[in-house]
């Protein structure tokens, strides 16, 4: 987002409350110096400690990734016949060729950051996954996957939401479940106490007003929206809205710096990650964190070639790497996990893009992640394999998000977060 | 509403003020309503515009969908253009001047006539062509983008009706249809790419060997088919009455709408004067626009600065035009009522307040000091406030805690010229705040 102009029209107004409050929160019992600038001085009670398992961090590509032109089946004789003109070169042929992955996929070439991941064995690729339901609806396939209850939205909650409503441990933290953007995505929502964060910015996540009634503005919105005891849904938003403000107090993020020379897309998504990532090492709680990169519905010119597809692949590329190296050894605690409502059509359309599909590739990384390898059953791409005119699913996505919250995130109670699924575990994730 | 304009409804009564709204020709009366004359231009004047034509229609659209739908006197109009600009969604990327032209031509005036007249402008319109990609369908490959979210999002709704193979058929039907920039409204059909195969959509068979016919007997039977009567019925009804309205409601108009061949005032004759939209006081939560439109009538605040506006919008997550996917914003309190969406809701209120009238070149113009009239206590400022704001009086126990909240001593204490700089934009920004300005 940009800066907002004119800087002498907020002459009267402090974004973030008055210096002398601040001041209250600061360096109490940590030794100046000792920590980066950014880092909170606050120690977190335990009551908000995250639980044993995972910081998790779920990147939902909407509008329907391509994952024939994000993870090329360039062994499968079929891909080249109905991908004549925006096929991916197998890899050797020239420079927009696949790079490879094991003798029969290869990874688009804006994907290289990936592949050096995957290289050390803490990146998988999942393929002819997703959602089981046969829509080809964007909104209803996202709905169906967020919730993960493929056909039926009648549950209400999303997976990751009841994740955490169903976990043995507490934590109370406004950072333990956040969204970024402007609404709380639907894998976030609970049933119940769970209270998820949006968060567009959290360096502009503060109360304006007139530096001499901010306070009073604070008390007297705290009245309005029953803060104390809330109990409608927008007064729980309030104390939520007050609880984050607080703790955001105690860092500074306008100063954070990306360690190990990570460098994030300058983009929203970018955004988004370096955020993540500074929650994560700030340790202020954070056990879940969804973020989207939009843009993914390739109907027409899709440019798999150096074009539309070639450029949002590499921010995508760029910005889950730039987070896995800023992160560093701390990824041996964080796992990532990425999805899209489905695949595309396995042949190409007239305008030269792809229209809505089926089934779809998806990558996991992290600590606890046996990567390194192509997760499929390939269905391949024969006319009488495709599912309709798609790349058939062979791996129902909840396979790995259960055994994803299994492993990795310390809970085994699977049944509720799949209600009437029974999950054939991958093998994509060590428990250690 | 207005103060004013609530006073007229009560006095000419709701039946005769429902039906100036619903010709709002009328409502005019000579007077324009101000708004960027880009707007009125034709597609070929858009397409003659130097320098950033892009940027110049999208400032343009945003600030004349404000500007209208906070000075107009067609409320309704204004409404209903927006309800439709979300039901038949384009975002504005990339496509600025052509939406210009879709927003006048197709939604703005078709907003109140039928709704088969404003299927039809919609499905032409090259900027819907653009949009969901029919422009580039042809025979040999067609592309399904418009065919799908046509029964989807535009008629039936979601697997009310259709089947996955219905959508290849639909497709195949609009094959040709594309755009012209050498023709005054932009549409071609181009037989030359049309399939001319017989084809079956949704049960029915449309013969071989024809052409645009295809594609316009699509449209009719979806304009006719009692699916989307129920399925435009129903999100009137979220729009108006709550997110989840009752059945009965949905029953009754979708029975008016296929009675009166979708004429959409007789629709919205039976929504307002329903017994349901009476009783719906308070349920919807305001989306993000109508908060900002409803603070900026009540204030009379307007913006000189376009990209503040532009910023503060983007902030409160609803930018107008400028939703990606086809489906529009959003209109339930499960996608709005969230911290970042609050939190900028009382910042925003507080911008437009004590930063429009006291900071020096705040890019805001407020005629809230006027509004307020002259009071003299303490208590009668907040009084005046409640009237402007809201049209009604507070609760007592809020009256009180506002009071507090500029006095200590009491609603009689006067106001002196001193207590009113400081107070009166924190207060009135604090009052479009409060819960009950959130909801309608």
């Amino acid at each position: 987002m940009n800066a907002k102009c004119c800087p002498e029209m907020r002459s009267l107004i402090s974004r973030r409350e008055s210096l002398a409050k601040l001041a209250r929160y600061s360096l109490a019992g940590v030794a100046a110096g000792a920590l980066p600038a950014w880092m909170p001085r606050l120690a977190f009670s335990a009551s908000g400690q995250p639980g044993p398992g995972d910081t998790l961090l779920c990147i939902f590509q909407r509008g329907g990734m391509d994952g024939l032109s994000a993870v090329v089946p360039y062994g499968d004789a079929f891909y080249y016949n109905i991908r004549p003109t925006i096929g991916v070169p197998a890899p050797g042929g020239g420079t927009n060729a696949a790079i490879d992955l094991d003798g029969y996929f290869g990874m688009h070439p804006s994907l290289a950051p990936l592949k050096a991941i995957y290289d050390t064995g803490k990146l998988a690729v999942v393929h002819a996954t997703g959602g089981i339901d046969p829509t080809r609806s964007h909104f209803d396939a996202q709905t169906f996957m967020e919730m993960a209850t493929p056909g039926t939205k009648s549950i209400g909650t999303g997976w990751i939401g009841r994740h955490l409503e169903s976990a043995s441990w507490v934590n109370g933290s406004p950072f333990r479940a956040v969204g970024f953007g402007g609404a709380v995505p639907i894998s976030l929502r609970g049933g119940g106490t769970l209270a998820p964060l949006a968060v567009y910015s959290l360096s502009d996540f503060g109360l304006d007003g007139r530096y001499d009634e901010v306070d009073n503005i604070r008390a007297q919105l705290a009245q309005f929206y029953n803060v104390s005891s809330p109990a409608a849904i927008l007064d729980k938003q309030a104390k939520l809205v007050f609880d984050t403000i607080d703790l955001i107090k105690t860092f500074s993020i306008d100063n954070y710096a990306p360690a190990n020379g990570a460098v994030y897309p300058d983009t929203y998504f970018g955004a988004a990650l370096k955020q993540v990532a500074l929650l994560v090492k700030a340790g202020v709680g954070l056990e879940t964190a969804c973020v989207d990169i939009d843009g993914w519905d390739t109907h027409s010119d899709e440019g798999t070639n150096g074009g539309y597809f070639a450029q949002i692949a590499a921010e995508f590329a760029q910005g889950i790497s730039a987070f896995y190296t800023d992160l560093g050894a701390a990824m041996q605690n964080v796992v990532i996990v990425t999805m899209s409502e489905f695949g595309r059509c396995a042949g190409e359309n007239a305008s030269r893009g792809t229209d809505h599909g089926h089934g779809n590739a998806m990558f996991v990384a992290g600590g606890g992640v046996n990567g390194g390898k192509v997760y499929t059953t390939w269905p391949t791409l024969a006319p009488d394999k495709l599912d309709d005119v798609d790349l058939a699913i062979t791996t129902d996505q909840r396979d790995v998000l259960a055994e994803l919250v299994d492993k990795r995130l310390k809970n085994s109670q699977t049944d509720k977060i799949f209600p009437g699924f029974t999950p054939n575990p991958p093998g994509i994730f060590t428990t250690a | 509403m207005r103060p004013e304009e609530l006073a007229h409804a009560k006095q000419v009564g709701i039946a005769a003020y429902l039906e100036e709204q619903l010709a709002p020709d009328t409502l005019f009366r000579g007077k324009k309503v101000p708004y960027p004359s880009i707007l009125d231009l034709d597609r070929t004047r858009l397409q003659r515009i130097k320098n950033n034509a892009g940027e110049t229609c999208r400032i343009a659209l945003i600030t004349g969908m404000i500007a209208r739908a906070v000075n107009s006197p067609a409320q309704l109009l204004e409404r209903m253009v927006e309800f439709w600009a979300d039901h038949f969604n384009i975002a504005s990327d990339g496509l600025e001047t052509d939406v210009v032209d879709y927003q006048r031509t197709a939604i703005r005036r078709n907003a109140l006539t039928n709704f088969h007249d404003l299927l039809v402008a919609t499905a032409k319109h090259p900027a819907m062509l653009y949009y969901l990609d029919n422009a580039s369908s042809v025979a040999a490959h067609p592309n399904q983008n418009y065919a799908r979210e046509l029964m989807e999002l535009h008629t039936l709704g979601v697997n009310n009706g259709y089947v996955e193979a219905d959508v290849n058929e639909v497709a195949r039907a609009f094959t040709g249809w594309t755009v012209d920039d050498s023709q005054p409204g932009g549409f071609r059909f181009d037989a030359a790419n049309h399939d001319t195969d017989p084809k079956t959509v949704f049960g029915n068979p449309l013969p071989g060997g024809r052409g645009i016919e295809d594609g316009m007997d699509v449209l009719n039977l979806l304009a006719s088919h009692p699916n989307t009567a129920k399925f435009v019925c129903g999100k009137l009804c979220v729009r108006f009455i709550s997110d989840t309205p009752p059945q009965s409601i949905v029953n009754t108009l979708a029975t008016v709408w296929s009675q009166n061949n979708g004429d959409i005032r007789a629709v919205l004759r039976a929504l307002f004067l329903s017994a349901e939209f009476a009783q719906a006081v308070g349920l919807k939560l305001r989306r993000p626009l109508d908060f900002v439109i409803g603070s900026l009538r009540a204030t009379t605040t307007t913006f000189t600065d376009f990209n503040f506006l532009n910023d503060l919008l983007d902030h409160l997550d609803q930018v107008p035009y400028n939703w990606h996917p086809p489906n529009g914003y959003p209109d339930v309190a499960g996608k709005w009522a969230n911290s970042n969406g609050l939190l900028q809701r009382w910042n925003f209120s507080q911008t437009i307040t004590e930063t429009a009238l006291n900071s020096h070149n705040s890019g805001m113009r407020t005629g809230l000091l006027r509004r307020i009239g002259k009071p003299l206590t303490v208590g009668q400022l907040v009084d005046n406030l409640a009237t402007v704001l809201f049209g009604l009086t507070l609760d007592s126990d809020v009256r009180v805690q506002l009071i507090a909240f500029v006095t200590p001593n009491g609603a009689d204490t006067a106001l002196t010229k001193t207590l009113l700089t400081q107070k009166l934009g924190s207060l009135a920004g604090l009052m479009l705040s409060a819960p009950m300005f959130q909801w309608r």
